[in-house]
């Protein structure tokens, strides 16, 4: 049984499972692996190297007209924004489950 | 339409696409409150470029295309807001306001203000859709799909989060059922120009300059607005079927040779970035602005004026915060819209609250 952990925006839909990685600064971008979660507060181009490598991205802000939602839907990857607590909720290595259709993120 | 019915839409059309964003989240700052300290000089601008090309003989078609479709409808509602704060007329206002729905005249023929689609020449696009496309596989969808991701990147860190359509314009969603069978749809990608050496002298060493993406999606249930965003959340690269991409004009068909360019673009958006970030609060307000009036720079030059904004307007807000106007915190979407239909109508002043803060604010800023 899957505990949702986060409720947001889904604003690119599809389910991606994968390792959550926090990304603050340009300094966390070295910890990011091809298939991990992007989690940030909101994207920005610094990020587009790891967007690009991202299973899912979940944001702290942002609407459906956000950075990270069109890229993702560019991407065909799920992306939930507007979960308010993403980066305080979740811990780097954590493994979810992004619901880019019901705007959810279940703990595995 | 009759008489002023196309103001109505396009009021409609802005104020929803506004809503669709929330400004607190725009990055570095909210240029709501930047855009009032050069307002005057803008709306000056426009006013007689209008009053020249009303007394010249100049091609409105032409003067349309100097500027990005995106880019005339996204404009008008900052012009609209400036417009106000420094107390130009009902007359002054509807001048603009008229000018600018005629080049939108000159460039769409249905749904000029994007309430529910973004379809400048559709006679192009039916034949676009008669070009030898190729067979989307889930690697050239995905390639394409990061390459689509990469683009606005660098528009972003080019262009900052406000002024982007100078370089990111998307067309759609065309009907193509004539070619791809039913519900399918032709999308338009155009990116770039990015070789802007006014703005960024790096850019002249870019590779690449223009990007072009047509792309057949099936069944994708969104639509675009008036700022020329996809309101759906549809899996674009999923729901692709067909695709044709040209970097500066030569077809890149191999998902190979596009992972490579959207590999470099994703690099070079993070490094042009890094130097919009390094920017000062009063570089990056210049910055901004320039940007704003580049914009038009093509425009400007057809009517054999300079784009740059005068030194006096940058001068203005130099060493100032931004104003410290709090949009109302709006009970529902429909409150923000209605909030928004009246900062942007030509026809209707600012509310009084709102009208008081920038009088006290001008008064402030002499």
């Amino acid at each position: 049984m899957m505990q949702i952990v986060l409720r947001g925006i889904g604003a690119s839909e599809g389910k991606a499972k994968g390792k959550v990685r926090i990304i603050e600064s340009a300094e966390d971008h070295f910890k990011f692996r091809e298939g991990d979660i992007l989690v940030t507060k909101i994207t920005d181009p610094t990020m587009t190297v790891l967007m690009n490598r991202a299973a899912a991205i979940v944001c702290d802000i942002g609407g459906i007209t956000s950075h990270p939602s069109i890229v993702s839907r560019e991407m065909g990857i799920p992306c939930v924004v507007n979960t308010k607590e993403a980066t305080r909720k979740l811990r780097d290595g954590m493994e979810v489950l992004v619901d880019g259709k019901k705007g959810a993120v279940y703990l595995m | 339409m009759k008489n002023n019915d196309w103001l109505d839409e396009w009021v409609k059309s802005t104020a929803i696409g506004q809503g669709n964003m929330r400004v607190a989240d725009w990055q570095p700052f909210n240029i709501w409150l930047l855009e009032p300290f050069v307002g005057d000089f803008w709306v000056d601008k426009w006013l007689g470029a209008i009053k020249k090309i009303n007394s010249g003989k100049m091609g409105l078609r032409r003067l349309s295309k100097t500027v990005k479709p995106s880019v005339w409808r996204k404009e008008l509602r900052f012009l609209m807001w400036s417009a106000k704060i420094w107390g130009y007329d009902i007359n002054q206002r509807m001048e603009i306001a008229s000018f600018f729905h005629q080049m939108l005249c000159e460039i769409f023929e249905e749904d000029k203000f994007g309430l529910y689609s973004n379809k400048p020449d559709p006679k192009s696009a039916y034949e676009i859709m008669q070009l030898p496309f190729r067979q989307a596989t889930p690697e050239l969808s995905k390639e394409l799909g990061k390459l689509s991701s990469s683009c606005p990147a660098i528009s972003w860190s080019l262009f900052t989060d406000f002024y982007y359509s100078n370089s990111y314009d998307i067309y759609g969603l065309y009907d193509a059922r004539d070619f791809f069978g039913k519900g399918s749809a032709l999308v338009i990608k155009n990116f770039g120009p990015y070789v802007c050496p006014e703005l960024w002298p790096e850019s002249r060493n870019y590779k690449y300059n223009k990007i072009t993406v047509y792309s057949i999606h099936k069944k994708l249930e969104g639509h675009f607005d008036i700022i020329n965003h996809y309101m759906g959340n549809d899996n674009w690269a999923s729901k692709m079927t067909h695709c044709l991409a040209f970097v500066d004009g030569k077809e890149v068909g191999s998902a190979k040779e596009l992972h490579g360019i959207q590999d470099y673009f994703a690099e070079l958006a993070s490094e042009q970035f890094g130097r919009f970030s390094d920017l000062s609060f009063e570089e990056v307000k210049v910055k901004c602005t320039e940007t704003k009036w580049y914009q038009f720079k093509d425009f400007f030059a057809a009517l054999g004026e300079d784009w740059r904004p005068p030194k006096k307007a940058l001068d203005r807000f130099g060493g100032k915060e931004l104003a410290k106007f709090e949009f109302p915190e709006y009970k529902n979407e429909r409150e923000k819209t209605g909030y928004f239909m009246k900062i942007v109508d030509p026809r209707k002043e600012l509310d009084s609250k709102t009208a008081q803060f920038w009088r006290g604010w001008r008064k402030a800023l002499r």
